[in-house]
């Protein structure tokens, strides 16, 4: 379930090029245009094509949901290992570090950041990025404190194993399971925060977004339903389809335990 | 006269815990393994024996005393120098289940100290592994499967391959079947006799069961409160025990036998061990003995005695 | 087997499945078991032998998945069977005891000591005050010998010892004088010094309440020492049952001798310990003997292979084609 709504929007995002009928700025029908043949989910206020607009909505989606996760992940494991690894003093200092990312407010600092140097996709996965990791850090550590004291880790070290493999051979494989039920989770927050900043037009105008195009339903709520209908059907099955896989891959992979 | 293979000297390990205590797992333990020999270590839970196992393979830092490896002085050594010491002194521990990596195969979990310690090439590698796994007693297709596909005994000899990978001098071995079935069990134990012999390799054998010790070991060592009270050759130790512990601990066995049943007397021992953290005065046994007097209390008694049976009681048997 | 007596547990044709469908394996196997009044009835077997689905399924306590599929208990007389759960629980609070491997996953982690005895003395008698209970509770640590009882009882499981803990379970299991104590592995999680302690306080407690006492054990040893009579089972089914001294002097199914020369003792030779190959199964054999593939005897008898052994005999049964015909000739 979780694996197939989330294809349905990643094959969405990746093909948006070749599967949007229009481009999804371009002035192209009767304003307002009910769903019908040609236009699946209607028009917006402007005749602009709203089924290509979910679709390149989903291409923004995923980058930013996306990307966020790659940089949640690499700087989750790598904190979250050492952090619980290595203990004493190391630990103490990137877990200071860790609980000042997790107090920083994600959504302030994204709107400040936007009213500092101007929208744009880049900044923002980068702001998310970097806001969202603490959590799968304070995860990934806790696993690790727990699995380290396992006797195959006690069995690597007797083989002369180093830090380094102890911790990516014998350490995250067995922590990152847990862990995913986390990504999915945040990556799923991440979409909801970019939705949020479209909707308040804090969006990058260049890339379409659920959000935006949800922001512009507001006035037509009563004449044109399909155009608030859409979009946050988009978001929800995407926030769901997230959520699910971490599940998902979770009990999935913890399986083989 | 040789080196022994490993020589322990007045080893002792704490473990710091709350309001300046420390846990005096091992205190002072004086241990000598030869090569082609095998020490059993006996004594019940908490008595330090499992930590004394992974001090003898230097996995917990040693607060006071010596480790010795053929001569050679490993007590502070970083990880560096005691490679040699970890291709030639193994260890394998009880639990089946917690000391294989879940989410490695077999394969991977053999060929782990080959690798580290840059032994052949990959393809050799695989050879060895199939051999090692043959050597044990499991099917060579065994290697591409997880942990989690075998019983117990089959993980214990999963680990007993790994330990053989680097062909080593000495197997630490802690408990190592004591989380078996009677019927594995026994395969375990033959199987151990037989890699013995096959390779000339000398064992640590610790274990709660006198029983099983006594099927295994040419010596035995006898533990209690992170000392060897007793020490000597097995028959010296199990047909004419000096410490009471010993004594006690011998008859507390249970006898399946019907027949043979109730011809030991059987001595009850009160109480449960001392908090490690705070042992008694003098003797450490005192507060479970049926002998103890003014002296044990007063003055810690000292291994004694000859023909290398010695005890550490002031009113040996 | 008869003792004379109506037996306190009555257990007939007792047959316990895991799972449903396809993939559905018997695992308790037509078990008859009885154990009557005052007496120890030990039961033997490695994991996996069904030894203690056996008496969670008598007891109505087998877990999600895992279901009776025939067979017949009565416990004291009663049909419990078709008994409902709320008669069941009843049933089980008063006339059993039930004392487990490890204390500490029994006892409530954050429940004081006396709390946990003052709760279950005041669940079966509403008329006892909380004073009464704790001074009763008091009475039953100091019955299984828990030293200081009266200054410790209000400690929480984890500062009580392993053998303390489990001193408290049998206080807890023989607290409403209960006609059958149930002990599954009571003594492995203990050192042997304190073991020997334990056995001896579940036989006092057996016979100052004149509680027939049901252990499961895989440890022939422990077995030995205080059951009267014992039931060996092997993949699901009973293959031995008799008399203790009986059985271990002379045991006549394949299984019970090689699991008896096995067992390391202080008394046999030094290094010379016959080995059982093979490994048990999980689920008892769908035609002939579950043993067949590790039996020494009958491996590749055609009788053994396909045609289910019976309990046959006296006052020593066993299901095994081999020592059936062994005595015939």
């Amino acid at each position: 379930m979780g694996v197939s709504l989330t294809f349905v929007v990643v094959a969405a995002g990746l093909l948006a090029p070749w599967l949007a009928p229009n481009d999804p700025f371009a002035v192209d029908g009767p304003p307002l245009a009910s769903p019908s043949g040609r236009y699946p989910m209607g028009t917006d206020a402007l005749g602009r094509d709203l089924f290509s607009g979910i679709i390149f909505g989903a291409r923004t989606a995923v980058i930013v949901a996306g990307i966020t996760g790659i940089i949640v992940l690499v700087v989750g494991l790598l904190v979250g290992t050492v952090s619980g690894y290595i203990g004493g003093r190391v630990d103490d200092l990137l877990m200071r570090i860790t609980e000042f990312f997790q107090v920083i407010p994600r959504f302030f600092t994204a709107i400040i950041v936007i009213a500092l140097f101007g929208p744009g996709l880049d900044r923002l996965v980068l702001v998310l990025g970097f806001t969202s990791w603490s959590l799968l850090a304070r995860v990934i550590r806790s696993e690790v404190l727990s699995l380290r004291e396992r006797e195959f880790v006690e069995a690597a070290r007797a083989d002369g194993a180093s830090h380094v493999r102890i911790m990516t051979r014998e350490l995250l494989p067995n922590a990152i399971p847990a862990a995913m039920v986390f990504v999915g989770l945040i990556m799923a927050q991440v979409l909801l925060i970019e939705a949020s900043l479209g909707f308040l037009g804090l969006g990058d105008p260049n890339a379409m977004s659920w959000g935006f195009l949800a922001s512009q339903a507001q006035q037509f709520l009563r004449v044109a339903w399909w155009m608030s209908v859409f979009p946050g059907l988009a978001i929800i099955v995407a926030v769901l389809g997230l959520n699910l896989l971490g599940d998902a891959v979770t009990d999935q992979v913890g399986g083989r335990r | 006269m040789s080196d022994p293979l490993v020589e322990l000297e007045q080893l002792a390990v704490h473990f710091p815990v709350a309001r300046g205590r420390a846990v005096r797992a091992v205190d002072g333990v004086d241990l000598v393994i030869d090569e082609a020999e095998t020490l059993g270590l006996v004594g019940e839970s908490g008595c330090g024996k499992s930590t004394l196992a992974r001090a003898t393979t230097r996995l917990v830092p040693i607060s006071s005393g010596s480790l010795r490896y053929r001569g050679q002085d490993l007590t502070d050594a970083d990880e560096r120098r005691l490679r040699a010491f970890r291709r030639h002194v193994r260890i394998v521990f009880q639990d089946p289940y917690g000391s294989l990596n879940p989410r490695m195969t077999v394969r991977q979990i053999v060929a782990q100290p080959l690798e580290i310690h840059r032994v052949g090439r990959r393809s050799e590698r695989d050879d060895r592994v199939r051999e090692l796994l043959t050597t044990v007693g499991l099917d060579a297709a065994a290697a591409s499967r997880y942990p989690h596909e075998f019983s117990g005994g089959q993980r214990q000899r999963v680990s007993i391959a790994r330990a053989l990978a680097l062909d080593p001098e000495l197997l630490v071995l802690d408990e190592p079947v004591s989380a078996l079935d009677v019927s594995i069990q026994a395969q375990i134990i033959s199987l151990l006799r037989r890699l013995r012999e096959e390779m000339g390799l000398s064992y640590l054998f610790i274990s709660h069961d006198l029983a099983v010790v006594r099927h295994i070991a040419d010596r035995v060592a006898v533990m209690y409160l992170g000392r060897i009270v007793e020490q000597g050759a097995r028959d010296q130790v199990f047909d004419r025990p000096q410490h009471p512990y010993t004594r006690a601990l011998l008859s507390a066995v249970p006898d399946p036998n019907p027949a043979t049943r109730g011809e030991t007397r059987r001595i009850r021992l009160h109480g449960e061990p001392p908090d490690p953290a705070d042992p008694p005065s003098g003797c450490r046994f005192r507060t479970r003995c049926w002998k103890a007097d003014d002296l044990c209390a007063a003055v810690e008694p000292e291994l004694v005695g000859d023909d290398g049976h010695v005890a550490a009681c002031h009113h040996p048997e | 087997m008869s003792t004379g007596r109506a037996p306190v547990l009555d257990v007939r044709d007792l047959t316990i499945v895991v799972g449903s469908g396809r993939g559905a394996r018997t695992v308790v196997d037509d078990v008859m078991l009885q154990t009557a009044r005052g007496e120890t009835l030990g039961i033997v077997g490695e994991s996996g032998s069904g030894k203690t689905l056996t008496m969670l399924g008598a007891l109505g306590l087998l877990p999600d998945g895992v279901h009776r599929q025939r067979g017949d208990v009565t416990l004291g007389g009663i049909d419990v069977t078709g008994a409902k759960a709320r008669t069941m629980r009843a049933l089980r609070g008063r006339d059993v005891g039930m004392i487990f491997q490890d204390p500490l996953t029994s006892l409530h982690p954050s429940l004081r000591i006396c709390s946990q005895l003052v709760e279950g003395l005041r669940v079966h008698d509403r008329a006892l005050t909380r004073r009464g209970a704790r001074s009763r509770a008091a009475e039953l640590l100091e019955r299984v010998q828990v030293p200081n009882a009266r200054e410790r009882m209000d400690d929480y499981p984890h500062q009580w010892s392993g053998g303390m803990r489990q001193r408290a379970m049998i206080a807890m299991a023989i607290m409403h004088e209960p006609s059958l104590i149930v002990a599954d592995e009571p003594t492995t999680a203990l050192d042997v010094t304190v073991q020997a302690q334990m056995l001896e306080l579940l036989a006092e407690a057996r016979d100052e309440s004149g509680a027939s006492l049901v252990l499961i054990s895989h440890d022939i040893g422990v077995i030995a020492q205080i059951a009267d009579r014992v039931a060996v089972m092997y993949a699901g089914r009973v293959v031995e049952r008799g008399a203790v001294g009986e059985i271990f002097a002379r045991p006549r199914h394949p299984y019970t001798a090689g699991l008896l020369a096995s067992v390391p003792t202080l008394r046999d030779v030094p290094g010379e310990l016959s080995v059982i190959g093979g490994q048990p199964p999980d689920r008892t054999a769908v035609t002939g003997c579950a043993f067949e593939p590790r039996c020494p005897i009958g491996n590749g008898e055609l009788a053994c292979q396909t045609v289910r052994p019976v309990m046959l005999g006296g006052i020593h049964e066993v299901a095994c084609h081999v020592a059936q015909v062994s005595e015939l000739a």
